[in-house]
């Protein structure tokens, strides 16, 4: 690996030149994004959180039905498969299905009738909804005409197609880890900032306050919370809620991590220079320091995203978590948490896909910005 | 040894599981355990069929060699035309005696009885390999010595069995009793009654005691006890024990927590009289008719040897005993070693249960084999036949999912208590390699899946309005599309219903489980239309006439222990969206919604309708039938307040119309009237024609069947046959063996 | 140093009474207690609930008393070293704990124990090999557990060694439950542990070869590291004998910090596996707020959280002389 690159070196020598030209007058926000490509994974994961961020934003178009759309008689339906293939290359399309009871395990069996087909339609006109609330509409990106049903991850315990529920339970899995992270970051950076700028008697004092902070019980306090809403608020508004609160609790860490970073900061000669010349405190900070570690927070913060999604889904199984009717990917997750779902009907596990890609994929995205955030370190 | 072959039958599309089971000293005798497939027509043309592991063929012709008994069981078909007359209704848990005898030939309170009714007599009595080899070290007294003179005599529902063995069992350690239903299916009352014993005492027969005597004008109720009876741990049961625990436990409201109710008339305690050491009588003064069915699985009774220690009137060191155990006084350390529902948990404390409680660590609880216990088989073995019981414990709201797959891999030979109906596909699936055989029996004390109760008693005015007019309350049933109920949640095992009480009931009448239980959207917006509920401008929800605001009900839930709670009201919800009433579910965990329940606060009671049986409504009251049509001290679905208004006589609570009045006075009078006159038919008819024509608390579906699985090695399973009167297949009691 | 440390001590004292009585209240806080949840769990299994046997329990477990007077009675208890009862498993909360705590810390040790040894060589791969495809598949690897659902890996898992015909769940197989100790059960508890080994392993897995990573990284720019690449010396050695070192020195100094952990074992994955565990029986006693067993044992976790800080905090104030002591 070494002597590889001694070679390089040797044989593109004015390249590496003007490379190193280039180096030396690039700002540090382009050597953040040239470094942060060097990152494939990272890469990978940005585009895929990319994605599943359009999905949720057009989630009422992108999903093949209605979220409360359901089809009855046809629970637990397997994914119905595309075809190409019939007597040559043809228009993707699916078979109509046939179901019954088996009399003794009671259990519904679906079977092909391939005597009926229905093409995939791309823009097809579906189920109604409003897009975001505000204009009536019906156009899908993709489905197929009733009576045929376009289930392409299989239908949910009580016969709603599983994948526009992914699609629609994303947009309460993706943004809960952003609210809370947000409101955590917004007072662990104030109060961190003016602990490890000022010190003295204020520093104890926060610190105090954040040590008594972390020791408290969340669990307890989740369980106490959820009790303690207002009865008529909805269940994602209460659960929104209790992020929020936890948030206001959980600033600890982060305020922790800023004000070691400011300790360290403070004692340097230009910022020492700066407060000699009578620089204001908040200045002195948003100017001269808080460039030097915002790196280091934006990572710190990209990792406590994924933390917030496996949270909601664990707290979901504990029965503490979002519930149905609301869709989100800890409900699905609840719902597939059973023997007979991972036995008979493996397809309803399938939305821990959707959650492990979202969580690897915020994991790279920090690892990324991680390797990127000190561009001028080798 | 004689091994016969067991033959595989197919019925239907019945698999069928076969056994070779072996006799209680050696032979081996021939079983065949049929599966039948039993249609029943559920409305709206609707056929399932249900396959439903019935009964043994138990043919035996093997006798027992040790054995110098002539009585065997006779062979099937030879009395089937006695069979009880199973209603079409509980087609699915029919009583299938094996050989067809009544039930009434099954238990016998003594020896006597038993040759009284049948004939045939018991000479000898055996003890399990296990006891004798205690008897022969010399650490046990003889059988002779440790069964009472005449003990119970109960012939095993389908074989006799086998000593010996370790059954596996699973379950929750709980406070009040370890294992709830474990403990209390292995507890035997006073008295007890045939399988489906309502409230007619002529149904009773003494039980721990050896005979009663309930004198004509039923004004004193007389106890002959079983001379000879010991507890387990040897001293004798005596009239000394009923004493003390009439005058020192009862009665004191220090050391009893429990209801007094059926031990007082006119709100005083009833007269005792010990007559002899075995005799004892309890005098009324007034006719109490109800006593047998009311005490029936009572103990009234307590080792007075034993907790005489930690009270003063037994022993004046009372105090000094119980400091000693590091309780502030003699209360806290008698209600520690007496604890009620809990005697399987204190090891020390003496019982009188068939296996006796030995230790418990944080993974498992074990039982072993009381080697006093008082009842015997009809060839005079000394009950139970399993040697000792070995429960894993797991921790309450675990995860019930690894105990399943624990069960499926022959780890437990009791399937979990969580089981239902929903896991039905993978039990059956499993069934063969796991060999084991599920057990679905109808669920013969709930009325309905999920209940349904305004609370009438709201303080909204507008909201009070509607939820009191009975037309609101037959729009929402009527939109409710119970047939998708069944085929989405129940795998189409479930009926409409929408009667507070099942179809056991005395009273009940044939059209109160569907009234108003058919699916008729536009009949219901008909009914709400004529109410004067309008439509939004977007006629999608109906809105208030005053105010315009959309009519919006908070559906508060809980009952998290059913498993298809959320799914259920996912459902409803959608279908009372076709009426325009907007619904918000919500699941609320259960203390905060009781809280609510309580303070008057909920639009709506949502429950499960069990615990309703006719006998348990008689000795206590009809809690399905009178507001707050649940226990109130538990789950007050609605309007609590009248409730508190009508037992404080007005000084809390609101007071409710005349009607509820009139509920409540017909309820109470219920209870002074005698089983089995016009009085009580006409009473609990009128009670439950008044809440069914007024829907006050309705039911979605009927509930669906219990599942139970059990282990092929375990044999006279309770629930195969309603035997006991037990939890169906959920627990093991004094006749169930394992094969060895 | 001494007055500072002395302050700290003190401080540290006033902090777990002050967690112990918000503790004590939050658990308090949900409507109800615990006699409703046992009301309701009578009737779920379909028994008669009397209002007397409620009052009574009441009476009994002292719940009848304002919530200042049952605190009070708890602490002054626990000061003499009497943690209470658990209402739900009626034992002494002493027993209860002492029973779980052996096995909650044997499957702690043995999951950090799999996830440092799979996260240092997961990192030092990835460091070495920063950027190739080699990383790319040891990353996703390292965080595949991180990334999974705990409760749902560990069923996923369970149902393919049952379908393997293997047993699952719990510490020991039925017939080895109530036995004592023997080869035979040894080899019993080995098939058992495995699952909840790797489970909650590979969770804390990425945690430790990202740091391992970032400081290897680190360390191979260095100098000597240069230097020595110069000269010749050979590249597994150049790496393993001074930067591997060097590298593991943050990981091991925040081994301490995983204590509470050790002790309360996960959640949710002990639940799902039925293990008997600190765990799932603190969760259980909180949901159904069996008061004393529940504060105890927060009692007994803030306690070790809070002077695992301390420790850390006196080490690192006496390591780095940079820092001052306010």
């Amino acid at each position: 690996m070494a002597t590889d690159s001694a070679a390089a070196d040797l044989t593109v020598d004015t390249a590496s030149l003007e490379a190193q030209e280039r180096y030396y007058l690039a700002s540090q926000w382009t050597l953040i994004r040239q470094r942060f490509r060097q990152h494939r994974l990272a890469l990978v994961g940005i585009s895929i959180l990319a994605l599943f961020y359009l999905l949720a934003l057009l989630a009422e178009f992108m999903a093949p039905y209605e979220v409360k759309t359901r089809f009855e008689d046809m629970e637990y339906h397997p994914p119905t498969r595309v075809r190409f293939m019939q007597d040559g290359l043809k228009r993707p399309f699916v078979y109509a299905t046939q179901q019954e009871r088996d009399p003794y395990t009671l259990e519904k069996v679906f079977a092909l009738d391939e005597s009926v087909r229905y093409p995939l339609k791309l823009f097809h006109r579906g189920d109604a909804y409003k897009f975001w609330g505000l204009w009536e509409t019906n156009w899908h990106f993709i489905g197929v005409d009733a009576p045929g049903r376009l289930l392409l991850l299989g239908t949910d315990n009580i016969g709603r197609d599983l994948l526009t529920q992914v699609i629609y339970g994303s947009r309460v899995s993706l943004t809960i880890g952003l609210v809370g992270v947000s409101v955590s970051f917004l007072i662990g950076m104030v109060l961190g900032g003016i602990s490890g700028y000022f010190g003295g008697v204020i520093d104890t004092i926060i610190q105090r306050i954040i040590e008594f902070l972390i020791s408290i019980p969340t669990i307890p306090l989740w369980i106490a919370l959820s009790a303690s809403l207002p009865p008529d608020w909805g269940v994602v508004k209460s659960y929104f809620a209790i992020v929020c609160i936890l948030s206001l609790v959980g600033w600890g860490g982060l305020a922790r991590v800023v004000r070691g970073k400011l300790l360290e900061l403070r004692e340097l000669d230009y910022v020492t220079a700066a407060r000699v010349m009578g620089v204001s405190a908040a200045n002195n900070i948003r100017i001269h320091m808080l460039p030097n570690f915002l790196s280091y927070l934006i990572v710190a913060l990209t990792l406590a995203v994924p933390g917030m999604i496996l949270g909601e889904t664990a707290l979901s199984f504990l029965g503490l978590g979002i519930r149905p009717p609301a869709v989100s990917w800890g409900v699905l997750l609840q719902r597939s948490g059973n023997l007979n779902a991972i036995q008979l009907y493996p397809w309803v596990v399938s939305p821990v896909l959707f959650v492990v890609a979202t969580v690897l994929a915020f994991n790279f995205m920090g690892d990324g910005l991680r390797d990127a955030a000190d561009p001028y370190k080798q | 040894m004689q091994v016969v072959y067991a033959q595989q039958v197919e019925i239907a599309n019945g698999p069928v599981g076969y056994g070779i089971v072996p006799r209680a000293h050696g032979s081996y005798c021939l079983l065949l355990f049929q599966v039948y497939t039993e249609e029943f027509q559920v409305k709206r043309g609707l056929s399932i069929l249900i396959a439903l592991l019935l009964a043994t063929l138990g043919t035996t012709a093997c006798g027992g060699e040790t054995v110098p008994v002539t009585e065997d069981s006779a062979p099937a078909t030879e009395d089937s035309a006695t069979l009880t007359e199973a209603d079409t209704t509980e087609a699915m848990i029919s009583p299938m005696a094996v050989d067809g005898a009544p039930w009434e030939d099954y238990q016998f309170s003594s020896p006597a009885v038993y040759t009284e009714m049948t004939g045939k007599t018991i000479d000898v009595f055996n003890e399990a390999p296990m006891l004798a080899a205690m008897v022969e070290a010399g650490t046990l007294p003889s059988l002779a010595e440790r069964l009472p003179e005449s003990p119970f005599v109960i012939k095993p529902p389908f074989h006799i069995g086998e000593y010996g063995g370790q059954l596996n069992l699973v379950g929750f350690p709980e406070a009040g009793s370890l294992f709830t239903g474990f403990t209390e299916s292995m507890q035997q009352g006073l008295f007890v009654g045939l399988p489906k014993a309502g409230p007619d005492t002529n149904q009773y027969f003494a039980n721990i005691v050896e005979s009663y005597d309930l004198a004509d004008d039923a004004t004193s109720l007389t106890l002959n006890l079983r001379q000879g009876m010991k507890w387990s741990d040897g001293d004798a049961l005596d009239a000394g024990d009923f004493s003390f625990w009439f005058n020192h436990i009862l009665q004191d409201k220090r050391l009893f927590f429990g209801d007094t109710t059926n031990y007082k008339i006119d709100d005083e305690f009833v007269e005792m009289e010990v007559i002899d050491d075995y005799t004892i009588r309890y005098n009324f003064g007034k006719p109490y008719k109800k006593v047998v069915v009311a005490w029936a699985s009572d103990r009234p009774f307590a080792p007075s040897h034993f907790l005489g220690t930690f009270h003063p009137e037994y022993d004046e060191n009372a105090d000094a005993n119980g400091q000693e155990l590091g309780f502030d006084d003699w209360v806290g350390a008698f209600t520690d070693k007496n604890m009620r529902k809990n005697y399987s948990a204190r090891p020390e404390r003496p019982q009188v249960n068939p296996w006796i409680f030995k230790e418990w660590e944080s993974a498992f609880g074990s039982w072993e084999r009381n080697p006093y216990y008082w009842r015997v088989d009809t060839q005079g073995n000394q009950l139970p036949y399993i040697d000792s019981i070995l429960v894993t414990t797991v921790q309450q709201g675990g995860d019930p999912e690894v105990l399943k797959l624990k069960f499926m891999n022959k780890e437990f030979d009791y399937g979990p208590s969580q089981i239902s109906i929903t896991d039905l596909p993978i039990l059956r699936r499993n069934e063969e390699s796991g060999d084991y055989r599920v057990i679905i029996t109808e669920n013969a004390t709930t009325s309905s899946a999920l209940g349904i109760a305004f609370n009438y008693s709201t303080a909204d005015p507008f909201k009070s309005r509607i939820f009191n007019d009975v037309r609101f309350r037959q729009a929402h049933s009527l939109a409710v599309d119970r047939a998708d109920l069944s085929e989405t949640i129940f795998l189409g095992t479930t009926k409409p219903f929408t009667s507070p009480v099942s179809s056991v009931w005395t009273g009940y009448e044939d059209w109160m489980g569907t009234y108003y239980a058919e699916h008729d959207v536009d009949q219901a917006n008909a009914l709400l239309d004529e109410m004067g509920l309008p439509w939004d401008e977007n006629n999608e929800w109906r809105v208030n006439p005053d105010t315009g605001e959309i009519i919006t009900i908070l559906g508060e839930y809980a009952t998290e222990w059913l498993g298809y709670h959320d799914e259920m009201m996912e459902l409803l919800v959608d279908d009372w969206k076709q009426i325009g009433i907007r619904w918000q579910p919500k699941f609320v965990p259960e203390d905060t919604l009781m809280s609510r329940y309580v303070a008057n606060e909920h639009d709506v009671g949502i429950w499960n309708t069990d615990g309703g049986g006719e006998l348990t409504a008689y000795t206590n009251y009809p809690m399905r039938l009178i507001p707050p049509w649940h226990w109130q001290s538990c789950c007050a679905m609605s309007s609590y307040v009248w409730r508190q208004w009508y037992d404080t006589k007005g000084e809390q609570g609101i007071e409710p119309p005349a009607e509820i009045k009139h509920m409540f006075d017909l309820a109470f009078d219920w209870l002074k009237t005698e089983p089995g006159t016009e009085d009580y038919e006409s009473k609990i008819n009128e009670l439950i024609r008044i809440n069914v024509d007024n829907l006050y608390l309705w039911g979605t579906v009927s509930a669906p069947p219990s599942v139970g699985a059990v282990s092929n090695r375990v044999q006279n399973v309770a629930g195969e046959e309603t035997f006991g009167g037990a939890a169906p297949g959920a627990y093991p009691n004094d006749v169930t063996f394992i094969v060895q | 140093m001494v007055s500072y440390l002395l302050r700290r001590f003190l401080y540290m004292i006033l902090l777990i009474v002050i967690t112990s009585v918000v503790s004590f209240v939050i658990i308090q806080l949900p409507a109800g207690d615990y006699i409703t949840t046992l009301a309701v769990r009578y009737a779920a299994t379909g028994q008669v609930v009397e209002q007397a046997t409620l009052d009574g329990l009441r009476i009994r477990f002292g719940l009848d008393q304002p919530v200042w007077v049952q605190y009070y009675k708890w602490f002054f208890n626990v000061l003499q070293g009497d943690l209470g009862w658990s209402f739900q498993q009626v034992k002494p909360v002493s027993e209860i704990i002492a029973e779980r705590i052996g096995i909650t810390a044997l499957i702690s040790l043995l999951s950090l124990l799999f996830a440092y040894t799979a996260g240092i060589l997961i990192g030092i791969i990835s460091a070495v090999f920063q950027y190739s495809y080699i990383d790319y598949f040891f990353t996703t690897v390292g965080f595949f557990g991180l990334a999974s659902p705990n409760f749902l890996l560990a069923l996923i898992l369970m149902v393919i060694i049952f379908n393997m015909g293997g047993s699952v769940g719990g510490l020991f197989s039925t017939e080895y439950l109530d036995q004592p100790w023997s080869w035979g059960k040894f080899v019993d508890l080995l098939k058992h542990i495995p699952l909840p080994m790797i489970i909650v392993g590979t969770a804390g897995t990425a945690g430790v070869a990202r740091v391992m990573r970032a400081t290897l990284l680190d360390e191979l720019e260095k100098q000597y590291v240069i230097t020595a690449r110069s000269k010749g010396v050979t590249e597994v050695r150049l790496i393993l004998k001074y930067p591997i070192r060097l590298a593991l020195n943050p990981i091991i100094s925040t081994i301490g910090w995983e204590l509470p952990a050790i002790v309360s074992g996960t959640v949710i994955t002990d639940l799902v596996l039925g293990l008997p565990t600190v765990g799932p029986m603190l969760f259980s006693a909180l949901v159904a707020e069996d008061m004393f067993i529940a504060s105890s044992l927060l009692l007994f976790l803030t306690s070790l959280t809070v002077i695992g800080t301390f420790i850390s905090d006196v080490l690192l104030y006496s390591l780095d002389p940079r820092i001052r002591m306010t």
